[in-house]
């Protein structure tokens, strides 16, 4: 048996070593056999035991002490080494998730920072436009950052009915000179007209009022009564 | 086993100084970005009130009545 296990040994170790994947499958060839090798040992003994027990044959001297402890070792290493790759691919995961947190955290900054330059862009917006709000301080921005558990992707913007005058994506440099651009042509205008602004240049969505209220107008009331009494004089007059 | 055993620690120490790293990397560039955020709504409040100031239109009604 001694023989025949160094010679699968020889066998094993001469395979060639091409990849990782084959340097697995020899580990987990020779772990096997290893595996084999000491249940093949055990119920060697124990039915040597039993013959010498019958007294049909003379005790054994186990002469392949060494060989077992060789198979011994081969199946530590190779039970080491199954637990350290999974040990590895397991610290692996971890740090993934860990970066993966990370990126989280870095976006849900960056979709604070675009929303809170945004708000002042509107602020500004609306106190130039609108002289009755006026321009408040700047509201705090905390500093710390807390990663949305499976946040919104960055591609989503504001949501919809809340029509902002600079997108988030735009909160850049770039959005903050076309500001400044922007508000230096209508304070220009501002600057012409006087010190109130004659209409404001922003797009504001007023109410429509209802047919009744716009129809009683004294500008649109008025003229029809003067009609109304001209086409009369003009009836009595030709009757 | 002690091979092993000690593999096993290196490997367990590099990957909390690795956790830490990338969490403390994170942490500093939402910061970074934060910070950046609030300079630059800062430099636009600024030069808001500045152009206004220079038009001769007062954005902060309720700094004036003060």
């Amino acid at each position: 048996m001694a023989m025949s296990a160094a010679t699968e040994d020889a066998t094993l170790s001469a395979a060639p070593q091409t990849d990782a994947g084959s340097q697995e499958e020899l580990r987990q060839a020779r772990f096997d056999v290893a595996r084999l090798r000491l249940a093949l040992r055990k119920l060697t003994h124990e039915a040597d035991g039993v013959e010498a027990l019958d007294g049909t044959t003379e005790p054994v001297v186990d002469d392949a002490v060494e060989f077992d402890l060789a198979a011994a070792r081969e199946l530590l290493a190779s039970s080491l080494s199954q637990r350290l790759d999974a040990r590895r691919a397991e610290l692996a995961a971890d740090l993934e998730a860990a970066r993966a947190e990370a990126a989280r955290l870095v976006e849900s900054a960056h979709r604070r920072a675009a929303e809170y330059v945004a708000g002042a862009h509107d602020d500004v917006f609306g106190a130039v436009f609108h002289p009755d709000q006026p321009l408040g301080p700047l509201p705090a921005l905390p500093l710390e950052v807390v990663a949305d558990p499976g946040g919104p992707s960055p591609s989503e913007g504001t949501p919809a009915g809340e029509p902002t005058l600079l997108a988030p994506s735009q909160g850049g440099a770039i959005g903050f000179e076309a500001m400044v651009a922007v508000m230096q042509a209508f304070l220009t205008q501002a600057a012409v007209a006087g010190p109130a602004p004659a209409a404001p240049v922003a797009v504001v969505r007023r109410p429509r009022r209802p047919l009744r209220t716009r129809v009683l107008h004294a500008d649109v009331i008025l003229p029809l009564i003067a009609v109304a009494a001209v086409l009369v004089i003009l009836i009595a007059w030709v009757g | 086993v002690l091979t092993a055993y000690n593999e096993l620690a290196v490997m367990e120490r590099e990957h909390g100084l690795a956790i830490e790293s990338c969490r403390s990397d994170a942490r500093d560039e939402a910061a970074r970005i934060l910070e950046a955020a609030r300079e630059q709504a800062a430099a636009l409040h600024a030069r808001a009130t500045e152009l206004a100031d220079s038009s001769g239109l007062d954005l902060e009604p309720d700094r004036s009545v003060e």
